[in-house]
């Protein structure tokens, strides 16, 4: 199956995953083809299209190969347009494998490959067998590589592994359940509009009329009280299902979570029905967010997310490992974060706050806010528009000041750490040399009083996620932080 | 050349009085000796721009309106690309009175803003690459556009336009022997 001069091949079995992989990337032409073609000959397009791509398939197969070199992995493919690919180990930032209820029948993995380059995964091997794996790793970590189980990480040595009971939690906290029925709802509306739309309401109007009758059994005659009890049922039904399904999400994507620390590296494994095991190297992790919400404060929870460089940003394209800690114990907080990060002194974190002036500023932005959001009621009555204002109002002065009161940075020699938030609070931490750019910004409002804010830029962050970025600071303060930034990283190569 | 060049040219005069310069006591009060303008022309090069917008943006409703005989919409159009060109060609002054970039130990700073004003900071070695850009209308008065790639992602390209062509490749030089000086 390999020889030096001829590489690697993948596993006999993958030119069925690749077929998958393809039937995945064509489902969409197909099932357009067959809706138009349909009354005629579709049964002969079908039977042509399941042809083509399996033969795709074994020639992709045949014409797959890779190599293992001194310093480097080539990977060639391609039919028509043959594709040389060299990644060396030292810029290969993760190594993740996949393994479906599919993949584990025949013992075989797809394995993923990630640079810093961004967007796709570098090289994806798809599929082979555990050998293949464990040669490929241990090429990639170094020679040496202390002979150890691959699949079954021991809980026990895990930095952190998750119950049941966790992942459950997890799953009321996130509540992704909510996304995926968005998603759903606008898949299906754009679709069957008409027969769904006559569906759902047909559901609907069932169950209200099921819930009528639970009532008027009750005996509650008809009126405001009535309707409001209605949906107050309806709001809590239609709850209590969606953090049903965000658990059930959350099993499937975090069963079995188990996160190792092998010398220089993080290694998670997870996934209920697919099982998922990434590698990330300690030092390529560019920022860390912490996650306390609500609902996290409520469980005594917190949730660690980290940005790595470059690499998968979403899932479409391919295994993104961004939830090194989904769901842990707040009072594990320090212990988690000297085990990802050992280099920093996690115990030398000392917060400062904004400035305390910050909250008339957020207040006043919050009432025009308010003021515009607050319009469309008065169509329905001229007294609701001054209701809503003054709710508004006691919310903002109460949201502002709390905005600037638990809101802070913290600076020392080897990181910065911003955090913010009320309801869904976060903070950020960049060790310095992680930096790119600087900037100080300062707005008109700013300059009225001599404030400014200051955003640090790094490597692969996510667009709209939470980073360092701290208003209502002092302008002198902000430019302190990035005079005291610069110099750290003066003479310093940024190592991805 | 006209006196509104030499004007221009005079980077003491642009804030014209000291009074001015208390009132706006901000980030800009603290910048650098060896701070540079943009060069002069860039103001040119950005009116002729707004110019060419606006005679667009007027073009349609004009010809619409000529076409049906109504001019009131005619009159609509033109005036929504006077007074596109008027804000464009005013604000073309501001920006370039806003606007500096000066090399430091730790790297190319630039500032701008007329309203949100930002500092932004390139440390040397956090440079991935640098292009040199040239548009049509910089080609005429020989300017050109320097950009700096990061591997941030939010200002992973930070550009300085309507510096002369040459200064650009300096700049870029600078950038590049600096990097790799500071490499350890």
């Amino acid at each position: 199956m390999q020889s030096d001069t001829n590489g690697y091949r993948l596993h006999k079995i993958s030119p069925l995953f690749i077929l998958f992989e393809n039937i995945k990337k064509l489902i969409f032409p197909i099932v357009i083809a067959l809706f138009s073609t349909r009354g005629s000959s579709w049964e002969l397009f079908a039977l042509g299209f399941a042809l083509i791509i399996s033969l795709g398939a074994i020639v992709q197969y045949r014409f797959y190969r890779y190599w293992l070199e001194g310093d480097k992995i080539r990977v060639k493919e391609g039919i028509f347009f043959r594709n040389v690919r060299q990644v060396p180990y030292k810029k290969i930032q993760n190594l993740n494998l996949v393994q479906s209820p599919l993949h584990r029948l025949f013992g075989v993995v797809k394995v993923q490959l990630e640079s810093a380059s961004g967007g796709r995964p570098e090289a994806v091997i798809n599929v082979i067998d555990m050998a293949a794996v464990k040669e490929l790793k241990q090429k990639i970590n170094g020679e040496e590589e202390e002979p150890q189980e691959e699949e079954i990480a021991e809980p026990k040595d895990s930095i952190l592994s998750l119950s049941f009971g966790e992942i459950v939690r997890y799953g009321i906290i996130t509540n992704r359940g909510i996304v995926a029925v968005a998603v759903f709802m606008g898949f299906t509306m754009q679709f069957l509009d008409d027969q769904i739309e006559r569906l759902v309401k047909n559901y609907i109007s069932q169950f209200t009329q099921w819930i009528d009758g639970l009532i008027s059994s009750v005996q509650i005659e008809n009126g405001w009280l009535y309707f409001t009890l209605l949906t107050l049922i309806g709001v809590i039904a239609a709850l209590l299902a969606l953090w049903l399904l965000s658990i059930v999400m959350a099993l499937l994507k975090f069963h079995g979570f188990v996160l190792i620390k092998t010398k220089e590296k993080l290694q998670a494994t997870l996934g209920l029905l697919t099982r998922l095991q990434a590698t990330i190297p300690m030092g390529r992790i560019q920022s860390l967010t912490i996650h306390e919400s609500l609902l996290h404060r409520w469980f005594k929870r917190i949730g660690i997310t980290i940005e790595t460089a470059g690499g998968v940003n979403n899932d479409q394209q391919g295994v993104s490992m961004k939830q090194v800690a989904p769901i842990a114990p707040n009072t594990m907080r320090t212990q988690l974060l000297k085990e990802i990060q050992d280099d920093v002194d996690w115990d030398a974190i000392e917060w400062k706050g904004l400035n305390p002036k910050g909250w008339r500023r957020v207040l006043k932005v919050m009432l025009i806010i308010g003021l515009v959001v607050g319009l469309p009621t008065l169509l329905y009555s001229i007294y609701a528009y001054p209701i809503w204002l003054v709710i508004w109002g006691l919310y903002s002065v109460y949201y502002s000041k709390a905005y600037i009161r638990s809101a802070g940075y913290t600076l020392n020699g080897e990181v910065i750490g911003f955090k913010d938030g009320v309801i869904f609070s976060k903070c950020t931490f960049v060790r310095l040399p992680k930096t790119q750019t600087i900037a100080v910004k300062e707005s008109p409002f700013d300059r009225r009083h001599r404030m400014a804010s200051l955003e640090v830029d790094t490597a692969g962050a996510m667009v709209g996620a939470h980073h360092i970025n701290i208003p209502y600071i002092n302008l002198d303060e902000a430019l302190a932080i990035k005079n005291s930034i610069s110099d750290k990283i003066k003479g310093t190569q940024f190592k991805w | 050349m006209s006196n509104e060049q030499e004007h221009h040219q005079d980077p003491t005069n642009n804030l014209s009085s000291t009074q001015e310069q208390a009132k706006d006591a901000s980030l800009i009060e603290q910048l650098p000796d060896n701070k540079q303008r943009l060069h002069p022309d860039s103001i040119k090069v950005s009116r002729i721009t707004t110019a060419i917008v606006s005679l667009i943006i007027m073009l349609v409703p004009s010809v619409a309106g000529i076409l049906s005989e109504t001019y009131l919409l005619l009159a609509i159009g033109a005036a929504v690309g006077l007074l596109i060109f008027t804000i464009g060609f005013i604000w073309a002054r501001k920006s370039y009175d806003y606007t500096w970039y000066w090399l430091a130990d730790e790297g190319l700073y630039i500032q701008r803003g007329v309203w949100w004003r930002k500092k932004t900071l390139v440390p040397f070695n956090r440079v991935q690459h640098t292009d040199v850009a040239q548009g049509p209308l910089d080609r005429k008065y020989e300017l050109g556009k320097l950009v700096t790639h990061t591997a941030g992602t939010r200002d992973a390209s930070v550009s300085l336009e309507g510096i002369l062509l040459e200064t650009a490749h300096e700049l870029r030089s600078v950038l590049q022997e600096e990097g790799e000086s500071d490499a350890v």
